[in-house]
């Protein structure tokens, strides 16, 4: 038994010895492996932040009985803009799906038609911009927000940010040289919502000053203005439809958000709102339209793994075959002493594993710092994609060092046959 | 003895037979039909001009090479039959090799380069007994901590044997042992050889070109183109003549 410890002891120093003394050579050799890992936890980062984003959204938190019905020259995914007044689904239209058997609860996107303007003091100095403003109802928030029930109207209007909209605002204010701030310094901020019955050309036209306050931020939300209780904007239009020059009916509807009540129902539901000439998403269809993105990102990054890969295997097998051919008389005084054909395959196969968890380790962690520098940077260069959170996926690490060991593996196999194969007699007579 | 602690009485059956066997690099044939026997207790030295074959034929006997034709049988059976496992493990724990360069490795130490085949396989033995056993049977204490490089050719042939014997092998290859050393260190490696052979039992089989090395043999073997001929040694053939 002593002998034995003693034998293991052994093998273990040698082998010890054997990985440190070629220790720098097999580094350099595996030294594409690096970039490998380190693209390989990047790309599965970004993809699964690219899933929880979309993922995020309210098209993604899509129940399985929900559709999203949109005007037809606008897709389920797309911001909401003022931008074409076409966009919108006409009131008759919403009446008549309404009325459609099976279909249960309808929230609805609507958007305020007054010209609106948003003022702010900061710093000491006032901030005053039109912006588009949205209305739902609190239910829609039901999935998201804890405090939905407490979104409604009284005498200071509720405003939720989208995170698109607070983006932009911030863009707006660094042009205007002051501070960005952060969704902590906005929570419960007060502003006014200066809101004229009128359309911007009229001759005559009555503004109103309501008083709001930022009720909280949402990244779901696919719109490109504020955010407020649809009984404050279908309200405010009733009391100032006798305005003068008052633009009618002061609100349209930009989505809707359906429920139906049988799923077995949702294609039939789904063919009739299609053809009442509108556009119908369900969580299938968005789930194929993520599928699809995923797909091209998949796709890409596969290729350029595929590359690296292919570079990272050739040159490897390369190194350790000048490796083997400099380490020969050790090779063939091994086979001399009595060390089979199958060890030598072994343990430079082994070898080469060490080396390459060593080199997977480094990968991944190079591939977290480019996920550091990235996560920092994104939001700068695409302030559309500031919600994205790019992060350090678990499971990552193990699999990375285990990929990279079985790589370099794998890439020293064949050198290791050369290696056991030699013509060692020969080689030893030298 | 110490360093076998294995049966070495001799009995019928040779320890090792080389029968017909045949050999070529590409047209060149270096052994043709090569037949001959070794007994325990037993120095074979082959001699032949360079590239005679002589490597070659230690090479084939060890397993390492393959001959066209022919068998090596060791205790009885066929070595070139097994499987390499089988083959490692012979040369492991039946086979010590001497060569003419030492082929020590350069980063080890002497004591790390004479224990490096047992991490092959565990021995019966304790290992600090037969290190230091062998370490005073050959006078290594002074070199056994240096490395290779510092060492004279006769010391550096002493660790290599020391190496050799480290799993008490039955049978010493030995491939121009005294080729690269001084005509002291030569007498020291011959009289080394036979104190194996007189004390362990140990079959040894030397290539070489040193007529005193063949003098210490109990068996001359001389290739030439191809062929295995047996050489008496003088004083034999002077007996022979004087009986007839």
């Amino acid at each position: 038994m002593k002998a034995f410890i003693s034998y293991i002891g052994r093998n273990i120093y040698f082998s010890l010895r054997e990985i440190v003394r070629n220790i720098l050579r097999s580094l350099l050799s595996s030294f594409g492996i690096i970039f490998l890992i380190a693209f390989l936890v990047l790309y599965l980062s970004l993809r699964q932040s690219i899933k929880e984003y979309i993922g995020g959204t309210l098209f993604g938190s899509l129940d399985i009985n929900e559709i999203v019905v949109s005007p037809p020259s606008m897709g389920a995914g797309e911001l909401i803009s003022m931008g074409a007044r076409s966009e919108k689904i006409p009131a008759d239209r919403v009446r008549r799906i309404r009325a459609i058997q099976g279909i249960g609860e309808v929230n609805s996107i609507i958007r305020m038609e007054y010209p609106a303007k948003v003022k702010l003091e900061m710093f000491g100095r006032s901030v005053r911009e039109y912006m588009p403003v949205y209305g739902i109802s609190p239910a829609f928030l039901r999935k998201s927000e804890k405090r939905w029930r407490q979104f409604v109207s009284g005498t200071e209007v509720p405003v939720i940010v989208p995170k698109f909209v607070l983006d932009v605002f911030n863009n707006l204010a660094a042009a205007r040289g002051l501070p960005q701030l952060g969704e902590k310094a906005l929570w419960g901020f007060p502003m006014e919502l200066a809101i004229e019955t009128a359309a911007r050309g009229a001759p005559e036209r009555k503004k109103y000053d309501q008083p709001a306050r930022v009720f909280g931020f949402s990244a779901e939300l696919p719109l490109t203005g504020l955010v407020v209780p649809s009984d404050f904007i279908t309200g405010f239009a009733a009391s100032h439809a006798g305005d003068p020059n008052a633009i009618k009916p002061g609100f349209s509807y930009a989505q809707l958000v359906i429920m139906v009540k049988n799923t077995g129902e949702l294609p039939e539901i789904s063919k009739k709102i299609q053809a009442l000439g509108l556009k119908v998403e369900s969580q299938q269809d968005i789930a194929a339209k993520t599928n699809k993105a995923l797909a091209v990102i998949d796709g890409s990054s596969l290729v350029i793994m595929g590359i690296f890969l292919f570079l990272t295997v050739i040159a490897i097998f390369n190194s350790y075959l000048t490796i083997v051919y400099n380490r020969s008389h050790t090779f063939s005084l091994l086979r001399v002493i009595g060390v089979s054909k199958a060890r030598i395959i072994l343990t430079f196969v082994f070898e080469a594993g060490v080396i390459g968890a060593l080199f997977g380790l480094v990968g991944y962690y190079t591939g977290a710092m480019a996920i550091g520098y990235l996560k920092h940077h994104i939001p700068h260069w695409v302030p559309v994609l500031k919600g994205l959170a790019l992060g350090r996926e678990p499971g990552v690490l193990p699999m990375a060092v285990g990929l990279s060991a079985l790589l370099s593996s794998v890439s020293a196999f064949i050198p290791a046959i050369f290696a056991s194969n030699m013509n060692l007699f020969r080689a030893v007579q030298k | 003895m110490v360093l076998s602690g294995r049966d070495s009485t001799r009995t019928e059956q040779p320890l090792l037979s080389v029968e017909g066997v045949s050999a070529s690099f590409g047209k060149r044939r270096v052994l043709d039909e090569v037949s001959f026997a070794v007994d325990s207790s037993s120095i074979v030295a082959i001699t032949g001009r360079s590239g005679a074959g002589k490597t070659t034929l230690l090479g084939i006997i060890s397993g390492l090479m393959k001959p066209e034709r022919g068998r090596i049988v060791y205790r009885g059976q066929n070595i070139l039959r097994w499987g390499d496992f089988r083959r490692s493990r012979f040369r492991n724990r039946e086979i010590g090799f001497v060569f003419q360069f030492f082929n020590l490795l350069p980063d080890m130490t002497s004591y790390q380069n004479i224990i490096y085949p047992a991490i092959i396989s565990p021995t019966s033995r304790s290992l600090k007994d037969k290190v230091d056993y062998l370490v005073e049977y050959l006078g290594l204490e002074k070199i056994l901590h240096q490395y290779p490089a510092t060492l004279s050719g006769g010391e550096r042939q002493r660790v290599a044997i020391a190496r050799a014997i480290i799993n008490s092998p039955r049978i010493i290859l030995a491939d121009e042992p005294t080729g690269n050393l001084d005509e002291r260190s030569t007498v020291d490696i011959i009289n080394l050889f036979k104190t194996l052979r007189d004390e362990n039992g140990m079959a040894i089989i030397i290539a070489t070109h040193d007529s005193r090395t063949v003098a210490g043999a109990d068996i001359h073997l001389n290739i030439d183109n191809a062929r295995l001929q047996r050489i008496e040694p003088p004083e034999r053939r002077k007996k022979a003549r004087r009986s007839r």
